[in-house]
């Protein structure tokens, strides 16, 4: 905290207000005369000289105001920033034809990093209300439609059924990587938290981790794609079963060797269950076909089942550690006195364990969910659908504004997943009393 | 009620229990005490199998606690330990109540029982029922500790050094607490300890170990008059004499008055101990003794103290 003219500043106020200062001398808006034509950059100063002062001033303003003066101060500098933003579109286009496009520059990034700063420094300063002006400010200029000539806003609309299919199938896509992560990962993270005989488990987690992604689509398309178009579904379905007795006999003889025929099955069995999830909770239908090759049933070599898959593996990492480390995070007194008085293994898990663990495995739901959102934009470069779709469009055809069409809103639902998912883990841990 | 019978607990090379035979009699405070690393809390979870003996039997009512089912055994013996471990995630009532829980008690009851024992405690359960163990001082959680062993009335207690981890007034609270209890549901206690004093205060017999093996067994003034080995003897230290003073009550050592009126007075409440300490403050040879009003009921002398304290045989 330093004293600049009588006045408290606070370093992360201070960068807030920095980062909108340098904003204001960098390009804010591109102009280009058509969609993918290069853009022409223009600063706020170019279609306005006097209200990119009174931005000037309300940025200083929010750097060395405190509390909830803060907020309302953020608050004003977002609606003038955004007013300007759309006056601005309004400027830059008129004098062209429809097919010119304005995108948003190094300094509207710049400013909204300012301002997301901003926000964060009130927040933390312990002061809840501030935040109000955030909402606020963004619902007027939503309204007022500021934003509406922007480029990726008009990439929307002429997109608009296609984007609502593909966020749909993105937020199916990771669901079902979640879940299925969860329903596999938790029993791995109790059986890790078991013993340092099982420190294999964290090792072969993080070795999954270490696999790039695209490399590890690349080795599975392949190999799913031989098997989908030999292997019928009832086959598949009892050779699971078959697998499943068989595992079971084996395991009280050999365990390495059960570990090995689990290994294929259970990557099988993966691969089923998440093609159906994802087929029931997203846009695309269920569809089961017995008597015909797996690819009928929606299993191929490329598209949903090689993605969940992986999304799958790789979400595994964030839920086994966090497991793990929330069990081994029981105290062992509690521990002790609950064996001691005669609870039973499993009684022991359900009643004192997990509750205890609770906090920390949501943790580890909560880096899943943001990890595999994130990873699922990669899907769909193998035909699985999901946002990723808009960025290798954008990319592949020379359009900015169609690749922030698919970044903005996978980059929104991560902060919102994580935002949900941290405040659940608060109100959780209240509850417990840890 | 409890019998050890040749108790062997091997680690690989390292015995921690080299053939530990005891008995303890139905309703009786037996104190496991010794230096750190003789075994008594190895012995201790032997009786409840946390520990299973390498060699010897462990007998609980006549029978063999291997017969049992460990879960089934563990749920009628009370356990309590240093660090109490109470369960961070639930209430203080729900604590006390966990062992009836496990015994399928309907929930009326759990809760009614749970509430008697925290009042037996002394804790006034409307207070404390709602509360959660971050919010209890050291010795109220020991408190709580010691109600969710006794909820189920189990015939026997197995306590490792229970008041350890809290200040010595609380400490002297505690143990005041446990004997009133004791007294009352006259249960089978093994008491786990190193602090001698405690062990003087509330056992009705000490078993005195060191490295696997138990040096003497008897009641405190026996063990404290009669120190049987070398090691006995150092571990009770020079003070023992008084230490078994603090054991002897007044009324056998008093006189009556007989017009005397001495310097000071006692109340008739207090120790031998407390007489010898209070005659060595005044400096005189006698000492009266008061009833609860005040009044003189007798006479102790230094030579009837001192012929308490005489090792002579």
């Amino acid at each position: 905290m330093r004293v600049v003219f009588g006045f408290r500043l606070g370093p992360a106020s201070g960068l807030a207000a920095g980062l909108g200062l340098l904003a204001l001398g960098l390009p804010w808006l591109e102009l280009r005369p058509s969609r993918i034509a290069p853009g022409e950059p223009f600063g706020v100063w170019s279609w306005q000289s006097d209200w990119p002062w009174v931005l000037l001033a309300l940025w200083l303003a929010t750097a060395l105001s405190r509390g909830r003066w803060q907020g309302v101060w953020l608050g004003a500098t977002l609606l003038l920033w955004g007013w300007l933003v759309g006056q601005g579109a309004e400027a830059l286009l008129s004098p062209y034809s429809q097919s010119a496009r304005v995108s948003p520059g190094a300094g509207f990034w710049l400013s909204l990093l300012g301002l997301y700063v901003g926000y964060f420094a009130a927040w933390h300063e312990g002061r809840g209300w501030a935040l109000l002006s955030g909402p606020l400010a963004l619902a007027v200029l939503l309204w007022w439609g500021v934003f509406e000539r922007l480029g990726p806003f008009l990439e929307l609309e002429a997109w608009r059924e296609q984007f609502t299919t593909e966020l749909w199938r993105h937020l199916s896509l990771s669901t079902s990587a979640v879940v299925l992560a969860l329903v596999l990962g938790i029993p791995l993270g109790v059986l890790a938290a078991r013993g340092p005989r099982f420190s294999w488990v964290l090792g072969a987690m993080g070795f999954l981790q270490t696999i790039p992604s695209l490399a590890l689509f690349g080795l599975l398309l392949p190999l799913l794609a031989d098997l989908s178009q030999a292997m019928r579904l009832e086959v598949a379905l009892a050779l699971l079963v078959a697998g499943a007795a068989v595992f079971r006999l084996l395991w009280a003889v050999s365990r390495w060797l059960a570990v090995l025929l689990a290994l294929p099955l259970g990557l099988l069995a993966l691969v089923m269950a998440g093609v159906w999830l994802n087929a029931l909770l997203g846009p695309d239908p269920l569809r089961l076909e017995l008597r015909a090759p797996l690819q009928e049933s929606g299993i191929r070599g490329i598209g949903v089942a090689p993605a969940v898959l992986a999304l799958t593996l790789y979400a595994l990492l964030p839920v086994v550690l966090n497991v793990y480390t929330g069990l081994r995070g029981v105290p062992e007194a509690a521990r002790d006195a609950g064996r001691g008085m005669g609870m039973s293994p499993q009684q022991l898990f359900w009643r004192v364990e997990l509750p205890l663990a609770l906090p920390l495995v949501l943790e580890g739901v909560r880096g899943a969910a943001t990890l595999t959102i994130g990873i699922t934009t990669v899907a769909a470069l193998i035909g699985a659908g999901g946002l990723g779709f808009f960025i290798l469009r954008g990319v592949e055809g020379g359009a900015p504004d169609m690749v922030l069409l698919g970044a903005i809103p996978i980059i929104l639902l991560a902060l919102l997943m994580d935002t949900l998912l941290r405040w659940a883990g608060l109100v959780l841990r209240q509850k417990l009393g840890v | 009620m409890i019998r050890l019978e040749q108790v062997v607990k091997r680690y690989g090379d390292f015995e921690a229990l080299r053939g530990v035979s005891l008995e303890v009699d139905k309703g009786q405070v037996v104190t496991l005490l010794g230096p750190s690393g003789c075994g008594k809390t190895t012995l201790l979870r032997t009786v409840n199998r946390l520990i299973e003996p390498s060699a010897g039997t462990v007998r609980i009512g006549g029978r063999d606690v291997r017969e049992l089912d460990e879960v089934e055994l563990r749920r009628g013996i009370g356990y309590v330990i240093q660090s109490i471990g109470l369960f961070p995630h639930m209430s203080v009532l729900e604590n006390v109540a966990v062992v009836p829980r496990l015994l399928n008690w309907s929930k009326p009851q759990r809760e009614a029982r749970a509430q008697e024992m925290l009042a037996m405690v002394g804790l006034e359960p409307r207070t404390y029922a709602g509360r959660y163990p971050r919010e209890l001082s050291g010795g109220q959680a020991q408190r709580v500790g010691l109600a969710r062993a006794l909820a189920a009335d189990p015939p026997v207690l197995l306590l490792d050094e229970p008041f350890g981890a809290v200040d010595p007034p609380t400490r002297e609270h505690l143990q005041d607490e446990f004997m009133r209890l004791q007294s009352q549901l006259k249960k089978t206690v093994l008491f786990v300890t190193h602090d001698l004093d405690e062990a003087v205060k509330i056992s009705d017999r000490i078993c005195l170990m060191n490295s696997g093996q138990v040096e003497q067994y008897d009641a405190p003034e026996t063990l404290l008059r009669n120190p049987k080995t070398p090691f006995v003897q150092a571990f009770l230290g020079p003070s023992r004499t008084l230490l078994r003073l603090s054991r002897v009550a007044l009324d056998g050592l008093m006189e009556p008055p007989d017009g005397h009126h001495p310097k000071a007075t006692i109340p008739h409440t207090a120790t031998a101990r407390e007489a010898f300490s209070a005659l060595l403050a005044y400096g005189c040879r006698s000492l009266g003794v008061t009833d609860e009003a005040g009044q003189l009921v007798g006479l102790v002398r230094l030579e009837a103290l001192l012929a308490e304290a005489s090792e002579e045989p």
